[in-house]
Parts: C-alpha cells; structure tokens; sequence
C-alpha cells in the first residue's frame, strides 16, 4: 500500500481542529472572539485592544494552551511506543500500558519525585530520566519473563504485563501515599491527569521527546525486518539484537517522556495503531509518525472529553481512555486470533 | 564458490554438525538430504549466520563469511526458508522489497535499483500480477514463490532453500523446483538446498549429501549417493531402485515389497 502525502495531510488537519477544540472548552467560558484575538496577540508581538481581562491571556497562554501541548506530545508518545513495542514484541496487543512499561515508567517517575528535585526547569527534566530508567528495567524484565523458545507470545506477554505492572502500581502509590499532603497528586497521577500545568513540564519533555521519535521514525524499516521473525531478519541482514536494544531504548524513552507528568494513561498505545494498522497498512514507515500523529489527536478529543462530562470538574484523562480501550482491547484479542490486519 | 571446511556446531554441549566438508559450484544445485536430526536445518542456520560453528571455515570466493557483518554476509547468501505463513498483512511487493534490505540505509527507502530488482524478482517468478496483493490472501504455493522472490531481490551468488517444497501440493512442488533449476542456469547461482523427497533429489540436483547424525555419510553424484545400501543404512527402511524410464536418473521406491 502506497502512502501519500495526502494522509498526513488529513492527520495534520485533525490534529489542528483537536487543538482549536481543546483551547475553547474548560472551566472558564470565554468569548472565542477574545480568544482568537489572544493568540493573535501572542504571536504577532502586537499589542491590540485590551477588551479582555488579564485572566483570559493567562488562562489560555499558560494553562489551556500548554496543557493541550503537553496532551498531544503524551498522546503521540504513547501510540508510537505501542506501535513500536507491538512491532518488536510481534504482538499487537503490547501497550505500553498493558505490558506494565508505563507502570514501570511511572515508578521511576515518583522515585524520581520523592528524591524532591529542585521545583524548576532542571529539577523537572531529571522526572523523565527516572521514567526512563525505570520503564527500560520494566521491558527487559517483561520480555524474560515472557519469553518462550525465543518468541514473545500473547499470553505469558499479558500475563507477566500485569503482574509486572501490578507491582509497580503498588510500589508507587505506597512511595506517593507516604507523604499524606501529596495524595491528591498521587491518585491523580495514577489515573493519569497531569498535577503540574504551565509550559515547564512541556519544555521538561521535549528534549527526550525529539531524540525518542527522531529514533522511532528510523526504526520503521527494521521494525518492518522483524516482523518476519529473529531468524529471518539476520538472514535479511539485520543486525537482530543491536536494532532489539535500540528500539526497546527509544521506545521506553518515548514512554518516559509520557507517563512523567500526564501520569499512567493506557490504551492510548494500543487503540491508535491499531486503528492505523486498518487505515493505512502495516508498514511502520508511516504507521510510527502517523501513530505520533493519531495519538495525538486521540488523546486531546479524550482530554476534551475528560473535562466537558463532568465540568467544571475535570476527570483524568486515564479514565476517559480505559473505558473507551477496555472493550476495543477484547475486540483485538478476538481479533488476533484470525489476524487479518497484523 | 561456497567453500565448508572441518564445519562442528554444538547446541547445549551436544555436537550437532560435525566435521562438515562440502563445495558448491555457481550453476549448480547442491541437495542435502537425510532423516529428521539430521542436522541438515542448522546446516542452513549455520551458513547464513544464524548459529556460530564450535569451530571450521565458511567461505564465499575465499572470503570468510563468519568474519562478515550481518547485511555484508546477506549481499552474499540469500535463505528460502520452510513454508510456513507469512505475515499476513504486508503486500507481496513490500516483502519482496524487504529483501533489499542488505542494500538499503536504515530507513529503507529504495532507489530505483532496489525497485528494478524487486520488480525483477517478481518477473522471473510469475507474481507481477499479485504484487498488490497482501499475503495472507495467497495460496501456499503462492507464498513460497514470494520468499523466493524476497531472497532473489538480495541479488546474492549464493541461495540456501530449506525443504523449500514442504507443505506444497505436487503442481506446486514441481513448478518451484522446475524455476529453482532454470535459475541456478541462467543466473548461474550456487544452490544448496535441503530436500525430503529422494525422487525430486536425484531428479534436480547435481550432487547430492546423505546426512545422518550431523555428519555426511556420502557425498557425490545422485546416482551415487542415492544407492539402497546407504539409504537403507540411514533411514532404516527398505528400498529398491530403479531408473527413471526418460531420464535414466535414480529413482528409489521406499518399503518393503507385499509379495516378500
């Protein structure tokens, strides 16, 4: 299947309306004029008329814009690492979220956390290399114990996915439920909403997020290697076990730079590729940028959901996508056993 | 030519391949048979690069092919694997563009001449019209011509097929072969191929190794490899022989006859 240009075009223009939607809605109402007039505003450098109060240019340009950003990066993330894994895996049921690294991720990130890093730019960026640290220790222990002569299959994957998974979760709720003034935080993190807003945790990320989907992108053809399986990949001239490491490197990183401050958000990495794998073919060529794409999308329509149901109370954004990837993830198990798209 | 010197590989300290010595020739079809454990698959492993021998030599042309990185060694041997389905959803063309990948950069874009060479491969063995085509939708005669596609778009010298006929129906079979043998002639390649069938064995290849037990009990000419005393000896069964009545090639009928 030949990709053109036009389909990026269309997830590009999906990923522009998401993000127009998810600046107008939130708790504050206001005027879509004076929004428009806003941005306008800020990216001219022009001063126009001041119709507006202060509070609109703050809410917009330091919470509701920032927070969109931060969604359509953790959501872009968290599909391209699941389209990777599941490449790598040779699995289409490994999420980030569903094979416990996200979990792991999210351990590293409140260890990182608890050592109580300067609360500035630099403290913020050592949050991700814990993430890091602790989803790279979470896939290598996942992939052992889930190995059976030399595959991955779908059920010790799952299996050892959830215990894995399970114990990171409790061993960061008991680190975030120790110190009693952060408990709002920690169900919040768990859940999967972001506890810190502004443009640090943005700028937190992007350095790991540019050097992740830089690494990703690449990895399209390999992944397209391996799908034959170890044998056949070396046979093909790959070199199995450096592209191995290099992706599950990238891959975790991209997860890192998710999980650190929008919490653990699951199914995002399973719906999106999948989606994609039906759309658009199974070439990881295209499939990682458009599942950076797509899950961007995905995540802020979920976010816009996560806010407007309960508003003007806001639900984490985990919650939104686990009731709406519950069910999809038991259509792809049915799915995978006549496996027509994988 | 392929080269295999003192060839032993051991698999959990047991010795699976010992003192492994054979030749092929560019133009020639290489047959390797013998019973199952036999170690004729990591006799394929082995030369691809699959598994590291305890010790011996592979070479290509004098060249050492277990000192060659992996996409260096896939310029040179290209592997036709066991049928088996592949994966269902690429196309034929992108998997036989897969088979560029020794000659393509790490993002796998090709350049015209990994694409004159994938629609070559696809010409010479009669897929052009199911390049479109995902995988999953071919017949298993058809997918086994796609890996013999995907492995000539390597434009390697030297071509491994393991029991490449497995699993076929007998049109099948016969077509596969008939297209391995033209292109071991025309494109002058060296073959080595592990087959079961004895018939198919002295109907298509021009030597012949009996493995048994990781070594070669007898190497050499089909009708002198394929002789009752050491394939009675290897596979313990009776057999008889007889001369093809066109070909005058060895044929051997398996069994015991019901009037003994």
């Amino acid at each position: 299947m030949r990709i053109r240009w036009r389909t990026y075009l269309v997830f590009i223009l999906c990923l522009g309306v998401a993000g127009i939607l998810s600046i107008l809605f939130g708790a504050a109402s206001l005027p879509v004029r004076s929004i428009v007039e806003i941005i306008l505003e800020a990216i001219s450098g022009i001063g126009r008329s001041t119709d507006w109060p202060e509070s609109y240019r703050v809410i917009l340009l330091q919470v509701r814009l920032p927070h969109a950003v931060l969604i359509a990066l953790t959501g872009g993330a968290l599909a391209s690492s699941g389209a990777a894994y599941q490449g790598l895996f040779r699995n289409p049921l490994a999420d980030p979220y569903l094979i416990g690294v996200a979990s792991g991720a999210g351990l590293g990130a409140v260890i990182s956390m608890a050592i109580r890093w300067p609360e500035d730019l630099f403290g913020y960026t050592l949050i991700p290399a814990g993430a890091f640290i602790g989803a790279v220790l979470t896939v290598i222990l996942v992939y052992f114990l889930a190995r059976v002569d030399g595959i991955v299959p779908l059920t010790t994957l799952i299996l050892a996915g959830v215990a894995v998974s399970a114990f990171a979760s409790a061993l960061t709720s008991y680190l975030m439920l120790r110190s009693t003034d952060q408990l709002y935080r920690a169900i919040t993190f768990l859940l999967g909403g972001s506890p810190v807003s502004g443009w640090q945790p943005v700028l937190a990320i992007l350095p790991y997020l540019l050097i992740a989907y830089t690494g990703l992108v690449m990895s399209g053809h390999r992944l397209n290697v391996l799908q034959f399986g170890e044998d056949q990949a070396k046979q093909l001239g790959v070199h199995v076990e450096r592209v191995k490491i290099f992706i599950i490197v990238v891959a975790s990183l991209t997860t890192a730079a998710a999980v650190s401050f929008s919490g653990v958000i699951g199914f995002v990495g399973l719906i999106v590729p999948h989606t994609l794998r039906i759309l658009v073919g199974p070439d990881y060529r295209h499939l990682i940028p458009l599942s950076i794409l797509g899950g961007a999308v995905g995540l802020l329509f979920a976010d816009l959901l996560a806010r407007v149901l309960m508003a003007p109370q806001s639900l984490p954004v985990g919650i939104v996508t686990a009731l709406f990837g519950a069910p999809f993830f038991l259509w792809i198990l049915r799915q995978a056993k006549t496996q027509v798209f994988w | 030519m392929l080269n295999v010197e003192n060839l032993s590989v051991a698999y959990k300290e047991r010795l699976v391949l010992q003192e492994i010595r054979l030749q092929v020739k560019p133009g020639e079809i290489y047959g390797v048979i013998g019973p199952n454990g036999a170690g004729k698959t990591t006799l394929i492993r082995v030369l691809s690069g699959i598994l590291r021998p305890l010790r011996g030599r592979i070479s290509w042309e004098g060249q050492d092919l277990l000192r060659l990185s992996p996409s260096a060694r896939a310029r040179l041997v290209a592997v036709v694997p066991q049928a088996q389905p592949l994966g269902g959803a690429l196309t034929v063309w992108h998997t036989v563009l897969l088979g560029r990948t020794p000659h393509m950069s790490w993002l796998g874009n090709p350049s015209q001449k990994d694409i004159a060479a994938v629609e070559h491969a696809l010409e010479v063995t009669q897929l052009e019209h199911l390049a479109d085509r995902r995988n999953a939708e071919l017949s298993g005669g058809e997918q086994q011509r796609v890996l013999l596609a995907r492995a000539l778009a390597q434009e390697t010298p030297l071509l491994l097929l393991d029991e490449p006929t497995n699993h076929l129906d007998l049109h099948h079979q016969v077509s596969f072969l008939d297209l391995v043998y033209d292109l071991s002639r025309q494109k002058n390649l060296a073959i080595l191929m592990v087959m079961h069938d004895l018939n198919q064995v002295g109907m298509y290849a021009d030597r012949v190794a009996l493995m048994d037990q990781g070594r070669i009990v007898i190497e050499g000419e089909p009708e002198q490899v394929l002789n009752p005393e050491y394939i009675e000896r290897v596979y313990q069964i009776p057999v008889s022989k007889l001369n093809h009545p066109v070909s005058g090639k060895p044929v051997l009928l398996p069994g015991r006859h019901k009037s003994d």
